[in-house]
C-alpha cells in the first residue's frame, strides 16, 4: 500500500459523491414513480366528481381567505375582485393591509365602498395594533368583504391577524397578488370533507406561472408560454416541483412545505398552534412542520393534502436579481425551518415525519447546494492538481445533466397526461429546449441564489425578505392583449 | 472511426465505475432522445384526439337534441329503437365514442326535465349503453365500477338496485357514494334506507352531496330518522342530525335530547346546536346543570344557545360567566345579560376598569 494521505481523501471524497450521486437519482426515480401513481389515481377520483352541489349546499363549512397586503396598490383593486368571484357558497375575503406605506386602503375604499366597522374579535394570537381598523362595504354585492388595517408586521403577523379576525371553520391563506380559479375553493375544500378516520389539518394547492397568460377582470382568459428563457425555466422548475415532488410526497403523506402563496387549513389547529411564526422568512414551511408535529404530539390521526389541479396563478420573478432574491429567502427559510424543528429529524417518535421527510429535506434540499459548491471545489482541485479522470468527470457531468433533462421530460408528460395546460402548437418543442438549456443556463442563478442564503443565513442575520418587484398579471394580460 | 475505436480500446480499460457511469449517460442520452419523440407523438395525438371529441360531441348533441324533440312531439311514452339517432347507434361499438355518447346524454339529460327525459331514458335502456353499465359494475376496477353505478343512476335504472346495494360497502370511498347517490337519486327519501346497512363512515362530502339531491325533491316523507339517530355509526347519527334540521323534525326532539350524552363529541355539539335552534327549554336546563361537564366548545354552543331565546330564569347561570376567561362565552353571556337586565349591563359598564373588557362591554352595548 503506497497510498498517500491525500490519496485516500481523494478515494473517499469520490465514494462520498458517487454515493450521494445514485442516492439523489434514485430518490428522484422513487419520487417519479410515486407520483405517477398518485396523480392517476387523483384523475380517475375526479373524473367523476360533482362540484356544483357542494357550491350551493346550506351546509358546506365557511371558508375565510386571507390575503395579506403590502404595498400592493397597483392591483389590489383587481385582486381583490378575483378573489371575490369564487365559486362557493359560504366564504369571506379578509384583507389584511399590513401597513402599506402607499395608497392601497384608499383605493380599496373608493373601489368597493368601505366604511369603517366596530368590528369585534378574539386575539389568541398576538399580532402587531389595527391602525385604521376594520372595514366593509356599503354594498351588499361586496358582503363577502373585509378589509382590516394594521401596522406594518410583515406577511406571518398579517396572516395571524386574518387569522384572529376570521370565523370560518377554515381559512384559506394565499398572496394577494395571486390569481385564484372560480372553483378553487370547492376543490381545496374536498379532502378536509372527505376525511373520516384522519383528520386534514391542511391542503396545499399548486401554484402555476401566470407571465404570458392572458388575464382579464380578474380571471385568466388564455394560458401561454414565456417568451423569456428566465420565465420559461420557472414553469419547467414548477411543474417538476408540484407535478413530480409535492404529488409523491403527499401519498407518503410527507409534505413538509404548503406554498405561501395558496394553501387550506383548519384554523382551529392553527390557532392551537399559535398561528404563523413571525420571526421567520420561511412562515410557510415552518407552520405546516409545526402543525405536523402537533398533531403527532397529541396523537392525532392527520393527513396533509394536496390538489394538483392548476388553481393558483402567480406572476414569476422576470429578472435574474428578483429570482436570486426570492430564492435566497426560500432558502433562508428551508434553513431556519429545519433548525427550529431539528429534533424531528431521525427521531422515531415522528414516524416518517421524522424518518423520512426530515432527512429528505435536510440531505437533498438543504444540503443540495453546499454538495453541489463543494464538488465544484473539488472539481477545480483536481484540475489544478493534475489530478483529474476527465474520463469520470465529464462522465458524472453528462450524467447529473442528462438525468435533469430527463427528469423534466417526465414532468412534461405528466403535465400532458394530466392537467395539459400549455396545449398550444409549439410549445411542446419550446419546453424541450428549454430543458435542455435549464441546467446550464438557469440552475447556475438558483445555485448561487442558494449560497447567497446559506450565507446570509450565517453572517446577515438581519435580512429579512428581500424585495419583490412585480408588474402585475393585470398589466402584463393586458399588453399581451394590445400585442395580440 | 479510429478515435471511436481508440474510446471503445480505451473504455474496456477504465474501472468498472467509470463504465457503469458511461453506460447510463448513454442510456439517458437516447432516453431522451425517445422521450422527445414520444412527447412530439403524445401532443398531436391528444391534440387530433380533443379535436375530435369536440366534432363529435357537438354531431351527438345535434342528433339527440333532434331526437328528443321529435319524441316529445309526437307525444307518446313508447320509444321505437328504429328511431333512435343512426349516429349513435353506429357509435356505440368505439369506446371512446361510447364514452362521448354517454357523457353528452348525461349533459343533455342535466339539462331537460319532466317528460323530455323519458326519450334519452329508452335510448340508454334500449341500446346496448344499458348492457355496458350493467357490465361495469362486475368489474374488479373500482372507478368503473364507480361509473357504472353513476350512469344507471343518472338513468334511473332501478333494476339492477339488488346489486348495487352490495356496494353501499364497497372497500373504496368513490363506490360507496356513487351506490348512496344511486338509491337517493332512484328511490328519493326511501333511498336513505341504505343508511342502516352501512358500515364505514358518511364523510361530511356524501352528507352534503346527499342532502343536495334530497333537496331536490317535493315530496318530503322522511320514515327511519329515529332509527338513524340511534346509530351505532355515528356518521348517520349525524347526517339524521342534519336531516332533522333541514326539514324541521321537531317530532325527533326526544331523541336529540338522549344525545345530549352521547359519547362522540361532535354528535353532542351538533345536537347542542339543533336543539338551540329548535329552541328545546329542557335543553338549556339539563345543559345548565351538567355545565361544568362540558367540554370548552360545548360550553361556546351551549352559550350561543342561550342567546337566541334568553329567559330571565337565565339571568343567575349567566351573571356567573360575565367574566369567564374564554372570548366567546364572556361575548355571549354580556349578550345575554344586556336583554335580561339592561340596568345591571350598564352597571357593568361604569365597574369595569380593564380595557379589554370595557372594549367588548361597549361593543356588546354598541350591538
Amino acid at each position: 500500500m503506497d497510498s498517500s494521505p491525500l490519496d485516500i481523501s481523494i478515494y473517499v471524497f469520490h465514494f462520498l459523491f458517487i454515493v450521494y450521486t445514485v442516492l439523489v437519482i434514485l430518490s428522484y426515480i422513487i419520487l417519479a414513480a410515486i407520483s405517477a401513481k398518485e396523480s392517476i389515481e387523483y384523475v380517475k377520483k375526479n373524473s367523476f366528481v360533482n362540484y356544483s352541489e357542494i357550491l350551493n349546499s346550506d351546509v358546506a363549512p365557511s371558508v375565510s381567505i386571507i390575503a395579506p397586503a403590502y404595498n400592493e396598490s397597483l392591483n389590489i383593486v383587481e385582486n381583490v375582485r378575483s378573489l371575490l368571484s369564487c365559486h362557493y357558497v359560504n366564504y369571506d375575503v379578509i384583507i389584511v393591509n399590513d401597513g402599506s406605506t402607499d395608497d392601497s386602503l384608499e383605493k380599496l375604499i373608493d373601489a368597493y365602498s368601505l366604511v369603517k366597522v366596530r368590528y369585534l374579535f378574539d386575539q389568541p394570537i398576538k399580532t402587531k395594533e389595527l391602525r385604521e381598523g376594520v372595514y366593509k362595504s356599503t354594498n351588499p354585492a361586496f358582503d363577502k368583504l373585509i378589509v382590516v388595517d394594521k401596522e406594518n408586521g410583515g406577511k406571518a403577523d398579517a396572516l395571524n391577524l386574518g387569522l384572529n379576525v376570521s370565523d370560518s371553520k377554515y381559512v384559506a391563506c394565499i398572496d394577494v397578488d395571486c390569481l385564484l380559479l372560480e372553483d378553487a375553493i370547492q376543490k381545496m375544500i374536498k379532502p378536509f370533507l372527505e376525511a373520516t378516520e384522519k383528520k386534514v389539518i391542511a391542503s396545499g394547492g399548486v401554484i402555476r406561472i401566470a407571465n404570458a397568460c392572458i388575464i382579464k377582470d380578474g380571471k385568466l382568459l388564455e394560458v401561454n408560454f414565456p417568451k423569456k428563457l428566465l420565465e420559461r425555466a420557472q414553469v419547467l422548475e414548477y411543474l417538476r416541483s408540484f407535478l413530480l415532488g409535492r404529488m409523491a410526497w403527499s401519498r407518503l403523506n410527507g409534505l413538509l412545505i404548503i406554498s405561501g402563496a395558496f394553501g387550506m387549513f383548519d384554523k382551529k389547529v392553527m390557532i392551537e398552534v399559535g398561528g404563523y411564526d413571525t420571526t421567520t422568512v420561511g412562515e410557510d414551511m415552518e407552520i405546516v412542520v409545526r402543525m405536523r408535529k402537533y398533531m403527532k404530539d397529541t396523537n392525532t390521526q392527520y393527513k396533509v393534502a394536496y390538489i394538483p389541479d392548476p388553481l393558483c396563478w402567480t406572476e414569476a420573478p422576470d429578472s435574474y436579481k428578483i429570482l436570486t432574491s426570492q430564492r435566497n429567502r426560500w432558502t433562508r427559510g428551508t434553513i431556519e425551518t429545519l433548525k427550529m424543528h431539528r429534533d424531528i429529524g431521525l427521531n422515531p417518535k415522528y414516524k416518517s415525519l421524522g424518518m423520512l421527510s426530515y432527512p429528505y429535506w435536510y440531505v437533498f434540499e438543504r444540503m443540495a447546494p453546499l454538495i453541489e459548491i463543494v464538488g465544484i471545489v473539488y472539481l477545480v482541485f483536481l484540475i489544478l492538481t493534475e489530478r483529474i479522470r476527465w474520463e469520470f468527470a465529464i462522465a458524472i457531468f453528462l450524467a447529473a445533466y442528462l438525468f435533469t433533462v430527463l427528469y423534466s421530460l417526465v414532468a412534461m408528460f405528466y403535465e400532458e397526461f394530466t392537467f395539459r395546460q400549455y396545449k398550444k402548437k409549439g410549445t411542446g418543442i419550446k419546453l424541450v429546449v428549454t430543458a435542455i438549456l435549464e441546467p446550464l443556463i438557469f440552475h447556475p442563478f438558483i445555485l448561487y441564489a442558494a449560497l447567497r442564503g446559506n450565507f446570509d443565513f450565517y453572517f446577515n442575520k438581519k435580512k429579512k425578505w428581500g424585495k419583490m418587484t412585480r408588474k402585475g398579471l393585470s398589466k402584463m394580460s393586458i399588453n399581451e392583449l394590445k400585442q395580440k | 472511426m479510429a478515435r471511436f475505436q481508440d474510446l471503445l480500446e480505451n473504455y474496456e480499460q477504465y474501472p468498472v465505475l467509470i463504465q457503469v457511469i458511461w453506460v447510463f449517460v448513454v442510456v439517458l442520452f437516447f432516453s431522451i432522445l425517445l422521450g422527445i419523440l414520444l412527447l412530439k407523438g403524445v401532443r398531436v395525438n391528444l391534440r387530433q384526439k380533443e379535436k375530435f371529441i369536440y366534432s363529435y360531441q357537438k354531431k351527438v348533441e345535434t342528433c339527440l337534441i333532434e331526437y328528443v324533440y321529435y319524441e316529445h312531439e309526437r307525444n307518446t311514452n313508447d320509444v321505437f329503437e328504429k328511431s333512435f339517432p343512426r349516429e349513435i347507434i353506429r357509435g356505440l361499438s368505439s369506446r371512446l365514442k361510447r364514452k362521448i355518447i354517454l357523457a353528452t346524454m348525461m349533459k343533455l339529460k342535466a339539462e331537460v326535465s319532466g317528460e323530455m327525459t323519458l326519450p334519452i331514458h329508452a335510448l340508454f335502456l334500449k341500446t346496448r349503453l344499458f348492457d355496458f353499465a350493467k357490465e361495469k359494475l362486475d368489474s374488479d376496477k373500482w372507478h368503473i365500477v364507480a361509473l357504472g353505478i353513476k350512469s344507471l343512476s343518472m338513468f334511473k335504472v332501478n333494476s339492477v338496485s339488488n346489486v348495487v346495494m352490495k356496494h353501499v360497502n364497497h372497500e373504496r370511498v368513490e363506490v360507496r357514494r356513487e351506490a348512496q347517490l344511486y338509491f337517493v337519486n332512484l328511490f328519493e327519501f326511501e333511498g336513505l334506507d341504505f343508511l342502516t346497512k352501512i358500515n364505514a363512515p358518511l364523510s361530511e362530502w356524501d352528507q352534503i352531496q346527499l342532502l343536495a339531491i334530497l333537496n331536490k325533491f317535493e315530496d318530503q316523507k322522511i320514515t327511519g330518522v329515529g332509527v338513524w339517530l340511534s346509530a351505532t355509526n355515528t356518521s348517520v347519527i349525524l347526517f339524521a342530525l342534519k336531516l332533522c334540521r333541514m326539514y324541521n323534525l321537531f317530532e325527533f326532539k326526544e331523541a336529540i335530547l338522549a344525545l345530549l350524552i352521547h359519547d362522540d363529541k361532535e354528535v353532542k355539539i351538533e345536537a347542542i346546536k339543533l336543539l338551540s335552534y329548535f329552541q328545546v327549554p329542557e335543553a338549556k336546563e339539563r345543559l345548565k346543570e351538567e355545565y361544568h361537564k362540558l367540554n370548552l366548545e360545548e360550553r361556546i354552543i351551549f352559550f350561543k344557545m342561550l342567546e337566541k331565546s334568553p329567559v330571565k330564569e337565565d339571568l343567575p347561570f349567566v351573571l356567573k360567566y360575565i367574566q369567564d376567561l374564554n372570548f366567546q362565552i364572556n361575548v355571549s353571556a354580556l349578550k345575554v345579560l344586556k336583554i335580561l337586565d339592561v340596568e345591571k349591563f350598564k352597571n357593568l359598564k361604569k365597574a369595569t376598569l380593564d380595557q379589554k373588557s370595557q372594549e367588548i362591554i361597549d361593543f356588546v352595548a354598541y350591538k
